[in-house]
């Protein structure tokens, strides 16, 4: 794929262009939202997989991860990982009503989701090797942020591409590590009966389904961008765009939920 | 189509592309675990199996072991035993008035000739196989009431389901069981109950001796082992309830028909 950005900055999201996703506040003032008329016509099916389908995911993440962590292990990392999931879920909802521009609590989230799934891979990991090098991918996604962020650029309204990207690549370089660990030992307990793995499989559809919209959906806002003068369809495959991403992000989300029922029905226990 | 719908198609195909090889993935995974985890179980089936044969062709080599003994002791030491009651007799014959300390000698030897011809057959394996498990552990339990130091009672079936080899290895651990309560426990009662149901054979072995104790158990070390290698060749389970009052061995055993 060509980039017609003519700098680096650019391609990676550092220049204050696009607004995307955008809050359906927003959306809904069609008249005052000038770079994007016609969105207060989206459809309702549309609306809930584009918008209403991010907090609901991190919602049945959380109910997940706390089930498994109440009824099944008391671990810390599955504990972490509720309290992960449960403020996603609070910025999911934050980003869908507040009156500006949700951008900058989506590369909050970006940070939060790097730290959060970060400590869970480290607890997952059984060689110190393995745990070094997600410390070194940790390392390198907080280090990108608090950069760009903080002391580079501000992106309180561009959505945070190369962010997205270097997240998505240290998860799926991290779930590599846990897939090698799986192959190289042999459990006693069948894999299917294992939420580690119906949730880091969750976790690679999610990141890796997911990696090409990340990497540029940055330079798609800008493509919509008033210079350009393209249509209310072409803005409207951007927000089915989003969508997929949702998609992906809540077929994650069932997986882990749906690991839970399959362990507890298998395990029998009397209530969840 | 215009340029941005063309890049958003090929985003959505190469994305669905990602998302067919992170769904095969998980599915090579599962099934490359599966055949491993299939593998782990067939290679600990067989290391058990190998396992119980270590364990039988061991106890065949004791039971030959015990045999020997037994006709050690019948055809050598009995027959030391009866030479020196035959000299006695002779001797006694030969005396006018026997002395009380030559009685004393003669019933002494004939009492030791009784007790080892009586432990020479629990010990022979042939002399066992020809007899069931109920009757060689009445034996055991008369030929132990009559020494009168124990007082012991035994409660059976009237036949058991067991094949001649499974009941000679279950006659071993019940031995094995109040001969650890005769030496260790300073019973003086014992109790054998042997129950049957359709699946399994249930033998309690129970005294009201001091009991023991994790740290005690060292001292029964090998007869316990023994129990615990006998009773797994047998398949079954043993478990060992000691207090105050006493001990009480538990041994379950399949029926396999």
């Amino acid at each position: 794929m060509k980039f017609s950005c003519p700098n680096l900055l650019r391609i990676i999201g550092l220049v204050n262009t696009g607004k995307f996703p955008y809050p359906i506040r927003e959306f809904s003032r069609s008249a005052e939202a000038k770079f994007y008329p016609s969105l207060g016509s989206v459809s309702k099916v549309n609306y809930f997989i584009s918008f209403l389908l991010t907090p609901v995911s991190y919602a049945l993440f959380t109910t997940g991860t706390a089930i498994y962590s109440r009824r099944f292990s008391g671990e810390l990392k599955y504990k972490i990982l509720m309290a992960y999931f449960f403020v996603a879920f609070i910025f999911a909802l934050k980003a869908l009503v507040q009156e500006t521009s949700g951008l900058e609590i989506y590369n909050r989230l970006c940070i939060v989701t790097s730290i959060g799934l970060s400590f869970y891979f480290f607890q997952l990991m059984s060689t110190s090797s393995q745990k070094r090098i997600v410390v070194l991918l940790a390392l390198v996604q907080i280090v990108y942020h608090v950069l760009s962020n903080f002391i580079l650029a501000d992106t309180t309204s561009i959505f945070d591409s190369m962010a997205y990207v270097i997240l998505s690549t240290g998860m799926v370089v991290m779930i590599f590590l846990y897939v090698v660990q799986l192959l190289n030992n042999v459990t006693d307990e069948p894999l299917s009966m294992s939420f580690d793995f119906w949730f880091v499989a969750g976790q690679l559809i999610y990141f890796l389904g997911s990696f090409l919209i990340f990497l540029t959906f940055d330079y798609l806002t800008r493509k919509i961008s008033p210079s350009h003068q393209l249509t209310d369809s072409h803005q409207l495959m951007l927000v089915w765009l989003w969508g997929v991403h949702n998609v992906l992000l809540f077929l994650s989300s069932l997986l882990t939920v749906g690991s839970v029922l399959w362990i507890a029905y298998h395990k029998k226990l009397p209530s969840l | 189509m215009d340029s941005l719908s063309q890049e958003i198609a090929i985003i959505m195909i190469a994305s669905a592309f990602f998302l067919l090889v992170a769904v095969g993935l998980i599915i090579l995974v599962l099934i490359y675990q599966r055949k491993q985890f299939q593998f782990a179980l067939e290679k600990q089936q067989l290391n058990s199996q190998f396992q119980r044969e270590l364990l039988a062709t061991r106890l065949e080599a004791q039971e030959e072991t015990l045999n020997q003994l037994s006709t050690e002791l019948h055809d050598n030491v009995g027959q030391l035993l009866s030479s020196s009651k035959l000299l006695i007799g002779v001797s006694m014959r030969g005396l006018a008035a026997p002395t009380q300390e030559l009685l004393l000698a003669e019933q002494t030897v004939s009492k030791a000739i009784t007790e080892l011809r009586s432990m020479s057959k629990s010990l022979n394996k042939d002399w066992l196989e020809k007899f069931n498990l109920i009757e060689n552990l009445k034996a055991e339990v008369n030929r132990i009431n009559v020494s009168k130091e124990f007082e012991m009672t035994f409660q059976h079936p009237s036949q058991v389901e067991l094949s001649s080899d499974r009941q000679l290895v279950l006659f071993r651990i019940v031995q094995e069981a109040f001969q650890n309560a005769l030496k260790h426990s300073k019973a003086t009662r014992i109790c054998i109950v042997m129950e049957q149901d359709a699946n399994n054979l249930n033998v309690i072995i129970k005294d009201d001796g001091t009991g023991f104790t994790v740290a005690d158990s060292s001292k029964l070390g090998v007869g316990i082992m023994n129990i615990k290698n006998r009773t797994q060749l047998l398949g079954g389970t043993v478990r060992w309830d000691s207090g105050d009052s006493g001990t009480q061995v538990g041994i379950q055993i399949p029926i396999t028909k």
